[in-house]
């Protein structure tokens, strides 16, 4: 297994590499400049071309790639243009943000989309399945920033019951420890600052899993409803054993693996999702941060997220592997 | 094997998780703090560091906490100064200020002549600093004693004071103590509010000074400013009472704020001009009549009225009332006339008519996309031929930089005092973005800088502005009214910069204003 590991983490260097690549290339293919962009209205050409000579952008576009390569290989990803402060440290500040929704997100789609899709299967063409099936679509077909701004109208416009964006309120959560505001006011134990930190992770993180949640449901309504049909399932109804027993036992076990890849891949997903509800919730996460920094131009900044995206698409996508071998035993990682 | 094990409890955990999350938070959202305002805002905080950012925003921001070594009054409509008593020009080239006695910041420390000499170094020297524009003139900077500041210029200029509202003036001592961190760790400004904290891109907050002359006890003790982008959300969070003021509501939404219980809206002419510009270095742009015929084929009433819900008031010329050197009797008007339009675009050498490019702005400004898909039948009623263009706001912004775009859709925003933006859009070889260049504009504009008399610089103003309206390199339309919802617990007037400066805000007992 560690030969796999080793085997799998080397793999994917050139992957990043790649990737690395691909984005600098095209993002100075792609028509505006920084200089232009991030220079205000008023400053001279003077000062326009000492901006370009400070970040670099006068020197040939492989040399500017080899430096930040070189860089990037010790995990600087060098300074951002727009804010003046390197990248990593940019990226570490507001990733712990991300990662709160995208961890909660993917709780949420846990739990509605799996027993959801279980109770559906369960008792196929029935109301609930058909309501669920209609629920399932609606999921996986909406966009998530219509339903984000329906849902501020409704439960914050009209009921007034939750924040419409933001990530806490001013002056009630103590100095970060983990920067994960949920698990830093249960550490510090207080419990304003985590009803508080709740309340605005709620709407965001509802809108960021209901693409997951459907299609969740619907991949596991499918794979048990084919496991449900087997002659082992049969056979244990006929031995009398419980039908809860019987579907959370020893169907669920069996369609355990379709679903971990559609967690898997949809993670990634809803990583990149996060872009626009972030933006919607004023939340501020890195998928923000990579929002600004297209829209001004920002290289190191791009490509730098554009990594941690891909690394983290990768890392996901490495324990889902493992987590095969570890609810299959059919399924051996060899080096 | 725990995994395999747990997975099923996985599941259930998630959902009690989920559940109780949902469960915990429901009630009301978080109430408005007493005497805490909240500010929804749309531009960006950049940096903590009061050089890094040039947008309109920060600069109010420290200007009432670090303090501006001067303050554009609209009430006064002149600049006043929280550091000097009073300044003069003893020759064209200088800038004689009289330092105020014993001001302090609010750790107590002294602001000392040094501060200002230290602050003009930091906007031209500081790596990260933005405001180098701003300072661009200045050849040297002296104290000759506790009480005089003087500033000397490498020209005349005439608005220097316009450049110098944009120095916010740091302490040279907690610098030299502490370097840059010293915006982060000492960040002691002599201000109404004292910086309380700062979020890069999420929020800025700050706290009334007790004792300030500036402030009045029913100005809000705290402050905090929050980018809230999406206008959805900005109303929202105003109807909510998350927020207390937003900026810029859009027409589409002033019916929900206008229909609200809680929350009303104040107005002011935003001073940011909206124009067409048309670069002579591309034909069919070379000829003044084509030029001139899009002035006459726009019908920028009707846009106002039917677009932008009448919320606009109509430029005839660069300028409008509240301007430095307005007048309404600028000379010549453009009418909506296709007819004459039709007309100068024969005379032009186009009597079928001409093909041009129009690239429009997408979401920067108030219904721009859908002002320019306006404007293409009304341009083509007039005989040209329209391919309408919608790139993204950095693309269209660096070539227009560089003077890559013929014909676009644009605003020029903070114009007090017109000199800035007329040269830069108009004055030989300033910037490429219209590469306009006309002899007698330049001798105006030159000379309206060397001028430090208002009424005869005004004249060289109005001199320059009649002809470039005649020229029309660019076609004035108008100035947004920008709608700012306000709290009814709170009274605040905006400013037509739309900065948004705390001591203008009061707290109120709760109740819908009499309009």
């Amino acid at each position: 297994m560690v030969t796999y590991l080793v085997r799998r983490l080397l793999g994917t260097l050139p992957v990043l590499l790649m990737v690395s690549l691909f984005v600098f290339l095209l993002l100075h293919a792609a028509p505006g400049d920084p200089a232009d962009i991030l220079i205000p209205d008023q400053a001279t050409a003077q000062d326009v071309a000492e901006a370009r000579q400070r970040w670099g952008l006068d020197q040939p576009v492989m040399v500017q790639y080899w430096r930040f390569l070189s860089s990037a290989s010790m995990l600087d990803f060098g300074r951002s243009f727009k804010y003046d402060e390197p990248v990593m440290s940019l990226i570490l500040e507001r990733f712990p943000a991300t990662m709160e929704l995208a961890l909660l997100a993917t709780m949420l789609a846990l739990a509605l989309g799996i027993p959801l899709g279980i109770f559906a299967a369960s008792r196929p063409n029935s109301w609930f399945d058909n309501a669920s099936s209609i629920g399932g679509f609606f999921g996986v077909s909406m966009p998530n920033f219509w339903m984000a701004i329906m849902l501020i109208l409704v439960l914050s416009g009209y009921f007034k019951i939750l924040p419409s964006g933001g990530r806490a309120t001013f002056g009630l959560a103590d100095d970060p420890i983990t920067g994960f505001l949920l698990l830093d006011s249960v550490l510090q134990g207080n419990w304003d600052a985590l009803n508080d930190a709740a309340k605005f992770l709620v709407l965001p993180a509802f809108v960021l899993s209901v693409n997951m949640t459907g299609l969740l449901m619907r991949m596991t309504r499918s794979s048990m409803l084919e496991v449900l049909g087997e002659d082992y399932i049969m056979t244990a109804r006929a031995k009398g054993l419980s039908e809860r027993v019987v579907v959370w036992k020893h169907a669920l076990r069996n369609a355990r693996i379709i679903v971990i890849t559609v967690v898997g891949l949809e993670f990634g997903a809803l990583i990149s999702g996060s872009i626009i509800v972030e933006s919607v919730f004023s939340w501020p996460g890195i998928g923000q941060l990579l929002l600004q920094g297209i829209t001004a131009r920002d290289y190191p900044l791009i490509t730098g997220l554009v990594l941690v995206y891909t690394t983290m698409f990768i890392i996901v996508n490495l324990i889902v592997d493992f987590l095969y071998a570890a609810v299959d035993p059919r399924i051996r990682l060899n080096g | 094997m725990p995994l395999k094990a747990s997975f099923s409890s996985l599941t259930a955990q998630a959902a009690a998780i989920g559940i109780s999350m949902v469960l915990a938070t429901s009630g009301p959202a978080q109430a408005q703090q007493r005497n805490r305002v909240s500010i929804a805002v749309t531009e960006t905080i950049a940096s903590v560091n009061p050089y890094a950012d040039s947008v309109a925003l920060m600069y109010a921001v420290y200007s009432q906490t670090y303090g501006a070594l001067v303050d554009w009054s609209f009430e006064k409509n002149g600049y006043i100064s929280r550091f000097a008593d009073s300044w003069s020009n003893p020759d064209n080239l200088t800038w004689r200020f009289k330092l105020k006695k014993g001001l302090k910041r609010n750790n107590g420390e002294p602001v000392v002549p040094a501060d200002f000499v230290h602050s003009i170094n930091r906007a031209k020297n500081d790596p990260q600093s933005k405001q180098k524009h701003n300072v661009r003139w200045i050849t040297t900077v002296e104290t000759p004693d506790e009480e005089t500041l003087i500033i000397k210029t490498s020209e005349p200029v005439a608005p220097m004071l316009e450049n110098l509202s944009r120095i916010i003036v740091t302490s040279k001592a907690q610098y030299d103590k502490l370097g840059a961190a010293a915006d982060k760790e000492a960040p002691f400004g002599a201000g109404p509010y004292a910086i309380k904290q700062i979020a890069v891109d999420n929020f800025f907050a700050m706290t009334k000074v007790a004792g300030h002359p500036d402030v009045r006890a029913e100005n809000p003790e705290e402050v905090i400013y929050r980018i809230i982008k999406e206008p959805e959300s900005r109303v929202t969070a105003l109807l909510n009472g998350e927020v207390q003021i937003a900026q810029f509501i859009p027409p589409q939404l002033v019916p929900r704020v206008q229909s609200s219980s809680s929350s009303h809206l104040v107005w002011d002419d935003a001073v940011e001009l909206m124009f067409l510009a048309m670069n002579p270095e591309f034909k069919p742009w070379d000829k003044k009549e084509v030029r001139q015929a899009v002035a006459h084929a726009i019908d920028r009433d009707a846009l106002i009225k039917v677009l932008l819900n009448g919320q606009a008031s109509r430029l005839d010329g660069p300028i409008g009332p509240g301007q430095y050197g307005y007048t309404p009797d600028l000379q010549p008007r453009y009418s909506y006339n296709p007819a004459k339009a039709r007309e100068l675009l024969k005379q032009a050498g186009y009597p079928n008519g001409v093909e041009i490019d129009f690239s429009a702005t997408v979401g920067r400004y108030i219904a721009d996309k859908q002002i320019c898909e306006a404007i293409v039948p009304m341009l083509e009623a007039a005989g040209f031929k329209v391919n309408l263009k919608t790139p993204e706001w950095g693309t269209l912004w660096s070539s227009v930089q560089k003077g890559g775009v013929p014909f676009y859709y644009m605003g020029r925003g903070s114009v007090i005092d017109p000199s800035a933006a007329l040269s830069q859009y108009f004055e030989t070889g300033q910037s490429p973005r219209i590469k306009f260049s006309n002899t007698e504009v330049d001798a105006a504009l030159k000379a309206e800088r060397e001028e430090f008399d208002d009424e005869k610089r005004i004249a060289l103003l109005r001199k320059a502005m009649s002809i470039i309206t005649d020229e029309a390199p660019a076609h004035f339309l108008w100035r947004h009214k920008m709608a700012t919802g306000v709290d009814n617990s709170i009274s605040f007037k905006p400013q037509p910069t739309m900065d948004i400066y705390a001591v203008n805000i009061q707290m109120k007992a709760r109740g819908k204003p009499k309009q």
